[in-house]
């Protein structure tokens, strides 16, 4: 079914045979092919290519406003961007999927055929990359001046395979035929210096003087892609940096005869943007993690300055122009660097400068997992970044001479809330510094932000408390539900108008549709239709034939312990004991669809991995169980596979243990496309019951303040176990090896770490909630139209989760950002 | 890479052209070094970089070993005509606000007492 038309449209549209005629101008001259002989992705590329030609016309007269217009801009730095696929959205953008369904159609082509020959950018590991890549798509359409800055992977995120249940990592190859979106900007690369000391030199006039040297120096060459606003001519730009050696990268090594390993070497500064790191929550002691991090930072800092000087003699106004937003931890050498700028290449004083570097600055952080709140050794940092740790040095000498004033003698404030750790090797502490320098520090969800000042970094909250602020994350609903859902796109826009797709508080208008009968029929259609699409992937990817008349639960997002997909497989065991025990009694038939990647040194994971694959196995082979229960672990679960499963999802598993998780945004994704959530008290599910009512969600298990009750007071896992008769026949059987047959002690870590290891995330307190929250919603389900109207109502109250509400509220209380509005006009020179 | 050193009016004139990088340093220095020990009384150096477009940390260490020099005598030498390449790398590491750079010879000579 086609998506919903927008009413706003770009200026300048064009015809179908405009169209068709610069696709095939594309197959011919950047593909160099016959029309005869174009494969479908010289279609694919080529299709692409004339929809960027679009997108540049207003690239170029989006920039011209901002140059011309002096206007503020904001930068967003993130590692990572998970943009998935663009086809769909740019078209959709542009207001021309009928245009182009049209024009291919002349051609015999399929639009949607096309768009799967797109291989996924998948530059990020999950929640904190997809969240920057819907930030770009809201700052586009709500017509702000925004550039997203990040790092061109040569291989994003794994691909996933398994191997007899066991996850296998593969290298992501998704450059391997080139990317048709990306324009390379060589001329506009930025040197980036790494390694190193600092010399001091003869006095001249009475003042020592220092420099630089012995450094090594790689380039930074920016790779731009339109971020393509919807239904505005507004065009940004996602910039990302892929490294190169510079001319003369170790000559030395060349000249003394070892072409070899000089080869090497420059092979080395290629590297750096030659992979993500899978998100093991800490990187620790990895020299190319931090060079990485630093070379975002070092191209980015560099280009808006660069960018700012155009306009100004100076910058002593570059806060008054620009806001830099630091994406998590991993960008704060923002603080030394943006510090570096303004002392060392534009001689401003220290104050001068600082007053200068806090105003721009922003800081989100992303989590509360003290562990992988990132510290650097201070040797590592000497040794790569001297100049930057001197830097750090001086802020932190400044900061804690503040805080010694304002609370005398408290040492032991001074040793938590200090940028240097003194432990056996000294760390620099990233948290701290992002902190330290950004005049705004904000959580993700309000429970989260909420911990963040009352447990994480509570020093910092206590003295600068009007620097911390909430600002719940959000998801772009032209992606997340007009494009991955165009049935309901069309079924909403034709009960309330196509408002929602710019403005998506008003899906409130659905509310009294809730209540129709007629209305829940064909949105119980829509869902069956997304869930039939499912069931044919999961037969072709999967070889399982499930039964689209199953509830649909859905546990999709990264492997991790805090996640709890164990607990979803806990209470499928018990499901399966239920099963065996009374087989002729009456079951609510279940799909059970997982969807995760494990990093692949997280060892517990990748075991959940195998135990979830080996749970499917056994529970398939029964035939007591056939037509009940079925299991699918979906290999490399990624942002065009979540854009299938989103839409046909019953049942959304948001069961992370309360406090752990920021904000999650799937549970904003299922719950948009018609899911209702199981979730417990935990990150943006707290809002999500807030806004769509107790009655319409299925909220259980224990709190974040209980869990930190049970924590301090000692959790025994073992008294949960013996208390409950079902959740220790669950435990037996694993035990026992009913889901590891013919391989003792497979899953004899889990059981550890369920009892006893201590069950650091609270499955067995948790457990009997969760059962009983589950047996709610299948006997709910047996309630066709009472579950529609509590989905319909779901939807209707999702409005609060557009990224466009996030957006808005950073640029109004953290970057002060106006939108600009852009006329399509004949570009000139731009910025 | 070249290098040219003269004196004009007891100032020394340093014209460098090429890349000034790890391939090249030696020559560098015993070019210079030869012809500085000939200037025993020589206490003001100007660099002309105007024909360098690259230079990598070995050449600017052959840069600060000169103002060293140079330094030594109680003199003190200036840059002139970097570009944009080079001139990044001087503010990038600090060097430029040791060595005081200059948009012209002219600039620069009369600074030095020429």
């Amino acid at each position: 079914m086609k998506p919903a038309a927008t009413k706003n449209k770009p200026d300048g549209n064009i015809s179908a045979e405009a169209l068709l005629s610069r696709f095939q101008n594309h197959i011919r001259y950047t593909r160099g092919k016959h029309a005869a002989g174009a494969t479908d992705f010289d279609k694919f590329a080529s299709l692409s290519r004339a929809i960027r030609d679009l997108a540049v016309d207003r690239m170029l007269a989006t920039q011209q406003a901002y140059y011309d217009r002096d206007v503020k801009r904001v930068y967003y730095l993130s590692m990572e961007f998970l943009m998935g696929r663009l086809l769909s959205n740019n078209v959709i953008s542009l207001g021309l999927r009928s245009v182009v369904e049209e024009a291919l159609g002349k051609l015999g082509l399929d639009f949607e055929r096309l768009c799967n020959y797109e291989p996924d950018a998948g530059l990020g590991n999950g929640g904190l990359g997809r969240l920057a890549a819907c930030y770009l798509d809201s700052l586009a359409t709500l017509e702000y001046p925004a550039y997203g800055y990040g790092i061109r992977y040569r291989h994003g995120m794994f691909r996933q395979e398994f191997d007899n249940g066991w996850q296998m990592e593969r290298p992501d190859d998704w450059l391997k035929f080139g990317n048709p979106w990306e324009i390379i900007r060589p001329e506009d690369a930025v040197p980036v210096l790494v390694y190193g000391r600092i010399e001091n030199l003869p006095a001249v006039g009475g003042t020592p003087r220092s420099v630089w040297v012995d450094w090594q120096m790689i380039e930074g060459v920016p790779y731009d892609i339109p971020i393509i606003g919807c239904g505005v001519n507004t065009v940004n730009i996602l910039r990302l940096w892929n490294a190169r050696a510079a001319e003369g990268f170790r000559l030395d090594v060349f000249n003394q005869g070892d072409y070899v390993r000089a080869v090497e070497e420059k092979n080395w500064a290629e590297n750096i943007s030659k992979v993500l790191y899978p998100s093991e929550n800490t990187h620790a002691g990895k020299e190319l993690r931090l060079i990485q991090e630093y070379f975002l930072v070092a191209c980015s800092v560099r280009d808006a300055v660069r960018r700012h000087l155009k306009k100004h003699d100076s910058l002593d106004n570059f806060a008054e122009k620009n806001a830099l937003q630091l994406n998590d931890t991993h960008p704060a050498l923002a603080v030394a660097e943006l510090m570096r700028h303004l002392l060392d290449e534009h001689d401003l004083p220290w104050e001068r400068a600082w007053e200068i570097t806090v105003a721009s600055l922003g800081y989100t952080n992303h989590t509360l997992l003290p562990e992988a709140l990132e510290k650097w050794p201070v040797p590592l940092m000497e040794r790569v970044l001297p100049r930057h740790l001197q830097i750090i040095y001086d802020i932190n000498s400044r900061f804690l001479e503040s805080v010694r004033v304002r609370y005398p003698g408290d040492d032991e404030r001074i040793r938590r809330v200090s940028l240097v750790e003194e432990s056996e090797v000294k760390q620099v502490r990233m948290a701290n510094l992002a902190i330290v320098g950004s005049h705004a520090t904000n959580g993700v969800a309000q429970l989260h932000s909420d911990l963040l000042k009352a447990n994480l970094v509570p020093d910092f909250a206590q003295m600068w408390s009007e620097r911390f602020s909430n600002k719940t994350n959000g998801i772009t609903q032209r992606r997340w539900l007009l494009a991955c859902n165009p049935g309901l796109a069309s079924l909403i826009t034709e009960c309330i108008g196509d408002r929602w797709v710019r403005d998506l508080d008003a899906l409130r208008g659905l509310e009294p549709f809730a209540e129709k009968e007629e209305f829940q029929q064909r949105f119980l259609a829509v869902k069956q239709a997304n869930k039939q699409r499912l069931a044919a992937l999961i037969a072709e990817r999967h070889g399982t034939v499930v039964d689209p008349q199953s509830l649909f639960d859905v546990h999709v997002k990264r492997l991790h312990e805090y996640k709890r997909q164990l607990l979803n497989a806990l209470h499928i065991i018990a499901l399966y004991h239920r099963i065996k025990d009374n087989p002729a009694d009456d079951f609510v038939p279940r799909t059970f669809i997982f969807g995760a990647k494990a990093a692949p040194g997280y060892h517990m994971a990748k075991r959940i991995i195998k135990f979830i694959n080996s749970i499917g196995e056994v529970l398939g082979r029964d035939p007591d169980v056939r037509g009940r229960i079925r299991v699918v672990f979906l290999p490399d679960y990624c942002v065009s596979l979540a854009e299938v499963i989103v839409p046909a999802a019953d049942l959304s598993e948001q069961i992370s243990t309360a406090g752990k998780e920021a904000s999650g945004t799937g549970n904003m994704k299922l719950a948009l496309n018609g899911a209702l959530t199981m979730g417990t008290w935990d990150g943006a599910n707290i809002e999500i019951a807030e806004a769509v009512g107790l009655d319409n969600i299925f909220i259980f298990g224990h709190r974040a303040e209980q869990i930190e009750a049970m924590t301090r007071d000692g959790y025994r896992p073992l008294e949960w176990l013996e208390r409950d008769a079902e959740l220790r026949r669950v435990v037996a059987s694993i035990r026992q090896g009913v889901f590891n047959p013919g391989v003792p002690g497979l899953f004899e870590d889990i059981l550890r770490a369920l009892t006893e290891w201590g069950d650091t995330y609270f499955h067995l307190a948790d457990f009997r909630s969760y059962a009983n929250a589950q047996q709610r919603a299948a006997d709910l389900f047996r309630d066709r139209m009472a579950w529609a109207r509590k989905v319909v109502l779901n939807v209707a109250r999702m409005g609060k989760f557009s990224s466009d509400r996030s957006i808005r509220e950073y640029a109004r209380e953290i970057w002060n950002l106006r939108p600009v509005p852009v006329k399509v006009a004949a570009a000139k020179s731009t910025a | 890479m070249a290098i040219n050193c003269e004196s004009k009016n007891g100032v020394g004139l340093v014209t460098v052209t090429g890349a000034l990088n790890a391939l090249v340093v030696e020559s560098f220095h015993k070019q210079f070094g030869a012809w500085f020990d000939s200037q025993p009384g020589m206490k003001q150096v100007v660099v002309d970089l105007g024909g360098v477009g690259f230079i990598d940390s070995l050449g600017l260490g052959a840069l600060i070993s000169v103002f060293k020099r140079v330094a030594e005598r109680g003199g003190d030498m200036r840059l002139v005509r970097p570009q944009q390449a080079v001139k990044l790398v001087l503010e990038i590491t600090r060097t430029s606000r040791i060595l005081h750079t200059f948009g012209t010879l002219e600039e620069a000579m009369r600074d030095a007492g020429c």
